[in-house]
């Protein structure tokens, strides 16, 4: 895979997390921290993939990216929110399975992510050796 | 015995054993424990990391990437796809389960004997073993009540006459428990591993068996270890090697070896339907316990059970409604996932050429959607039955549910391109048995025709289990490594 397509791929994804979150946390993103902590889990996922889906996601992902060059003359990384937003949707209306598919994919892995970002720790217990007494209501 | 051919104290290029457990899950574990108590010296190899069940909350971002296969994405492919999940740590399975605990019917052993000709496998044949690691693994009930999303499901029951259970865990609950923490899962790496350890056998983590052969006199596992970035090869040699690697994994190094013979032709599982249902009241708080309730009216065409409904994972489960983001954010208190699971649809396992993962082919057929359809709509009811406003199918297109009658608007089967099923429990693609046309292994898990080689994973069930099958696993594969070794065979 060349430099270039990587380059495009990790762009692809940055500007997927950021639109998955946005589209969950309107306005609460300021700090884009959390658009970055998604994309690094989608990243890991793909990285630990079955080999033979991969690449297939990899081609996928930068179809998805180059998929707003006829109509709008841009890469989908670099419209605007309000664009990707708008192109998401249109990803995920389609008559194309295999278009609904991957926003379906990438979407509820993105709303995982976000939401063990925000709310993971909601039911974290500290794990106490057998026998010792819990804490008290 | 452990050699160091080229005479470099940090590299462990080749080994010899008495015996190589690969995998050290649910079977692996319990093998490898009872040969190294038995005194012999045991090497197990886990592809997976050694892990402290601390190392992640349990169903999060961070377990998903630490100790799931593929971070989860795992894809049986057909004409209706099913995503199923695996462990890939030390203890494997165990380590991400809920650890719902069942002993398997006498009523299935029976249809395995019958069917496949399995020897010695009545409930009682089992019920010393099932004992035993009941003793190392504790299984308790709930110390107090139900978490209210559980008593939901058996209020609902309850209400409409059917039979439902309170399913123990694998799990040692801490004493006079009120609320906080709950105590110790009792996963393969704080139960069995422990004590394979303590007995002097070696735990190799990190390292992926990659192919089995026969040497002189004794069987070659080649394997990958990771060291540092790099993976380095290993040779490891014994008289006895047992595979436990999983009912996807065991096949796949198993046919990748050149042997073949029933392996990976006849997968099973429970596929899996879930929905999201709302109720008036809270119901889904965070200080509460893991739920623990099943209905078992219908078994074994399906059953019905409660998930772990954290934030996450009811976003996951609600993400075919996009409508009703909001109401997740404002009302996940009153949101709580159930499923349906079946016996239905079968499977294949084969190594691509070229790849490290295997292939994974499913079938699910018209009567197999039928009956997730039929389950689907028997969830429905119980979650109507115990006061839900609305049950939300996690099927894309499905509507919501707004009240019983509601539910004569679902499909009377579910199409297999819309069905997003999945699956958590995998079994059968290397049976055990008398049988040779359909069996691998012999009725205690020797590879028909070859002496030294065994299976010791859930791939040895000869079908579905219809209830949680890590209990199972664990007493059969006592009862094989027994028998092995009282005939002298290890």
């Amino acid at each position: 895979m060349s430099k270039v397509m990587l380059r495009h791929f990790e762009r692809a994804i940055s500007a997927l997390a950021e639109t998955v979150v946005a589209e969950r946390q309107p306005g609460g993103d300021t700090s884009g921290m959390l658009g970055k902590s998604v994309a690094q889990f989608l990243m890991s996922v793909h990285a630990r993939m079955p080999d033979y889906l991969s690449p297939l996601f990899y081609v996928l992902v930068l179809i998805f990216n180059a998929s707003p060059l006829l109509r709008k003359g841009k890469f989908f990384h670099q419209l605007s929110l309000g664009d990707r937003l708008s192109e998401l949707d249109t990803w995920r209306r389609s008559r194309i399975e295999v278009r609904r598919r991957f926003v379906e994919f990438y979407g509820s892995l993105g709303v995982f992510g976000l939401y063990s970002d925000l709310y993971g720790t909601d039911y974290t217990h500290d794990q106490l050796p057998t026998g010792k007494r819990a804490q008290s209501r | 015995m452990i050699s160091f051919p080229r005479g470099n104290g940090l590299s462990l290029d080749k080994i010899v054993a008495d015996v190589i457990v690969i995998g050290s899950g649910p079977g692996g574990a319990v093998t490898a424990s009872i040969c190294a108590e038995a005194g012999k010296f045991v090497v197990m190899l886990e592809e997976g990391e050694h892990l402290p069940l601390e190392s992640a909350p349990h169903f999060s971002r961070e377990e998903i990437l630490q100790k799931y296969r593929n971070a989860g994405v795992n894809i049986g492919f057909g004409s209706t796809k099913l995503a199923y999940v695996e462990g890939c740590c030390v203890g494997g399975g165990s380590e991400i389960n809920r650890g719902l605990y069942h002993r398997i019917s006498a009523e299935v052993l029976e249809n395995w004997r019958r069917d496949y000709r399995v020897d010695a496998l009545t409930a009682s044949d089992l019920e010393p073993h099932f004992a035993a690691c009941e003793e190392v693994a504790k299984v308790q009930y709930l110390p107090g009540p139900a978490p209210q999303l559980s008593a939901k499901l058996a209020s609902g029951a309850s209400n409409l006459g059917w039979a439902c259970l309170e399913v123990p865990r694998l799990y040692a609950y801490a004493t006079d428990l009120v609320t906080g923490s709950p105590g110790r899962k009792q996963s393969m790496s704080e139960t069995f591993v422990p004590r394979f350890m303590k007995a002097g056998g070696t735990l190799m983590a990190g390292t992926r068996a990659t192919r089995i052969s026969r040497g002189s006199g004794s069987w070659i596992v080649t394997a990958l270890s990771k060291d540092g970035k790099n993976w380095r090869q290993l040779e490891l040699s014994a008289k006895t090697v047992f595979v436990a690697a999983g009912a996807i994994q065991t096949p796949w190094l198993l046919r990748r070896s050149g042997i073949k013979t029933n392996v990976g032709n006849s997968l099973r599982f429970h596929p899996m339907l879930k929905a999201v249902a709302m109720f008036r009241d809270e119901i889904n708080t965070p200080d509460e316990l893991e739920p623990v309730h099943q209905i078992k009216e219908f078994d074994p065409r399906f059953s019905m059970g409660c998930s772990m409904s954290k934030r996450p994972a009811l976003a996951l489960a609600m993400a075919v409604h996009p409508e009703m983001t909001e109401a997740v954010d404002r009302d996940w208190r009153r949101m709580a996932i159930y499923y349906v699971q079946s016996t239905g649809g079968t499977g294949q396992v084969r190594s691509l050429p070229g790849f490290r993962d295997p292939l994974v082919r499913v079938s699910l057929h018209p009567p197999d959607l039928k009956e997730l359809a039929d389950g689907l709509a028997r969830l429905a009811e119980v979650l109507f039955a115990a006061g839900a406003e609305a049950v939300y199918p996690s099927i894309p297109g499905y509507p919501v549910l707004r009240s019983p009658a509601d539910i004569a608007k679902l499909p009377e089967t579910i199409s297999p391109k819309q069905a997003n099923a999945t699956a958590l429990h995998l079994f059968s693609s290397c049976p055990m048995g008398e049988d040779e046309q359909k069996c691998a292994a012999d009725s205690f898990g020797r590879v028909h025709g070859l002496d030294g080689l065994y299976i010791a994973d859930a791939s040895l069930l000869c079908g579905p289990t219809v209830v949680n099958p890590q209990g199972t696993v664990m007493a059969v594969a006592r009862r094989n490594v027994m028998h092995a070794i009282s005939a002298g065979a290890i």
